[in-house]
Order: C-alpha cells, then sequence, then structure tokens
C-alpha cells in the first residue's frame, strides 16, 4: 500500500526548512560581524602596541605636500585603519594619530 | 575599543554586507538559471536569495551609520546620501553610494513586484550586477581594509564565483526568465 502523498506536510516541511537556512543565515552574518568587529579591534590594538612608531611616520607624511603625500593609499598600507579615518580628519585641519587605530 | 566603536562597526557592516551581497547575487543567478541547485527546490534557493538581499540592506544601513556616528571621520548625511558630495575620496565614495542606493531600489521593487510589471521589474533586477560592480569597487578603493591579504582573496574568489555564475548565465541564455 503506497502512502498517500500529503501536500500539507511537504509544503510544511519545505517552510522549516526555509525557516532554519534563514536562521542560520542571519546567526551567520552576526557572527562574521561580530568577528569582524574583534578583528579589528585586537588588530588596532596589537598594530598600537608594536609599531607605536607609525603614527610619527604617518604624521609626517601627511605634514608634507610631496608626492607620497598626493597619494592617499600610501598611508593605507599597514592595513591598520589608519588611513581612511586620517584623511577626512585631516580634512577639518583635527588630524590625531593618536585616536585612529595607527 | 570604545572610542573606535563606530568606526570598527562601519568596517565591519561593509564588509558584511559585501559578502551577503555576493551570496545572495549568486543565489539570484543560480535560481534564475538553474546552474546550481537542481536538486535544490527553487522556493529554497529564492526564500534564501531574497532573505540574504534583505540582511544585506540592513548591514549597508548599519555600514552609513556608523560612517556618519563616528565622531572621527567628519562624514555629514549628505556625503553619504549624494554621490561626489564628499571631499574625502569623491570617486571611491561615490560607487558605494550608487551601489547602495542601487540596493534600495532592487530591495523595493522587489517587495511590489506584483505592482509592477514583468519587464519593469526585470530590468531594475539585472542593475544587480551593475550594484555588485559598484560595491566590488567601492570596496577596493575605500575600503581601508582592501589590503588585507586574506580579505583580497575573499574578494577575489567572490567576484571570481559571481563571474563565473554569470557568464553561464549567459551561455544558457535563461538570465532574465526567472524569477
Amino acid at each position: 500500500m503506497e502512502p498517500a502523498y500529503d501536500a500539507e506536510s511537504v509544503k510544511a516541511k519545505r517552510q522549516r526548512r526555509i525557516v532554519r537556512t534563514r536562521v542560520a543565515a542571519a546567526l551567520a552574518s552576526g557572527a562574521t560581524f561580530g568577528a569582524a568587529v574583534v578583528g579589528f579591534a585586537l588588530h588596532d590594538h596589537s598594530s598600537t602596541r608594536t609599531t607605536g612608531v607609525s603614527s610619527t611616520t604617518a604624521t609626517t607624511t601627511f605634514g608634507q605636500p610631496d608626492s607620497s603625500a598626493n597619494d592617499d593609499n600610501s598611508v593605507l598600507n599597514d592595513d591598520n585603519g589608519f588611513g581612511s579615518g586620517a584623511t577626512p580628519g585631516n580634512r577639518g585641519g583635527s588630524f590625531d594619530t593618536g585616536t585612529r587605530g595607527s | 575599543m570604545h572610542g573606535h566603536f563606530w568606526w570598527y562597526v562601519a568596517r565591519s557592516a561593509g564588509l558584511t554586507s559585501w559578502l551577503l551581497l555576493t551570496i545572495s547575487t549568486g543565489f539570484g543567478i543560480a535560481t534564475a538559471t538553474r546552474i546550481v541547485g537542481r536538486g535544490q527546490s527553487t522556493a529554497w534557493t529564492l526564500a534564501v536569495h531574497r532573505f540574504l538581499g534583505g540582511l544585506a540592506v540592513a548591514f549597508v544601513g548599519l555600514h552609513v551609520l556608523g560612517i556618519v556616528a563616528d565622531s572621527y571621520v567628519h562624514f555629514r548625511v549628505v556625503d553619504v546620501l549624494v554621490p561626489f558630495a564628499t571631499s574625502w575620496h569623491p570617486a571611491a565614495v561615490a560607487w558605494g553610494i550608487v551601489g547602495a542606493w542601487l540596493l534600495l531600489a532592487v530591495e523595493l521593487t522587489s517587495l511590489v513586484r506584483n505592482r509592477l510589471s514583468q519587464a519593469t521589474w526585470r530590468w531594475i533586477h539585472l542593475t544587480s550586477y551593475v550594484l555588485f560592480f559598484a560595491a566590488t569597487v567601492h570596496l577596493f578603493t575605500a575600503g581601508t581594509d582592501s589590503y588585507g591579504r586574506w580579505l583580497r582573496v575573499v574578494a577575489i574568489a567572490g567576484t571570481g564565483a559571481i563571474a563565473f555564475l554569470s557568464i553561464g548565465a549567459a551561455l544558457e541564455g535563461t538570465a532574465t526568465t526567472q524569477p
């Protein structure tokens, strides 16, 4: 005797699978976001402690209107979040290397 | 950490939204072409595609909020809404702004899809390719994290996957028929 095809059951099962996937996607997104926040914080903190001299270097670079200063990317190579924060801040004349994860 | 909180939020949300956008775009192309997931139901891939798109919008909102809220980076609201309004890397930021507006357009038209003609919805939805391109250019040109080796690998892999699926869609010739 063949089991009867239960459309409602199949539909409910499919719906549960979609809900599970959505929950998993939301959790994975949140975890990725949280890990990135912590990762950036730790990386910047580590950079501050191990390469403290970079603040001075970067200040000098911004203070000099030479060719390297014209290349905004030149201050981004250390990948510590310093670069993009520094440039807009520089716009307003309040460039504080000590506060931006250098 | 405390003083940099919004700065980290902005960077992390930007990265997360790009990842979500990439996966959502991949699911969208896969759903439309059935390149992958032949064993999966279209309802499931479509549901995942839509949900990830919604999440991407949420994280883009958080990305913009973080940039405006950060006390060090002096971005005004108009700077993050209007292309070329900012003096900091105007072109790089403009790519992100254009991408964000396109994402909003794609999402909103999908929510009211039943009220639009199929052709109108389809053409607007196809701007997702432009949206992905704009978001990726923004990631590499405006992102301070674009120089990290790990991010470069992820970004290249994601872009490669979308390119692969897009080529597959073009070859199959059904990219604009579903969903």
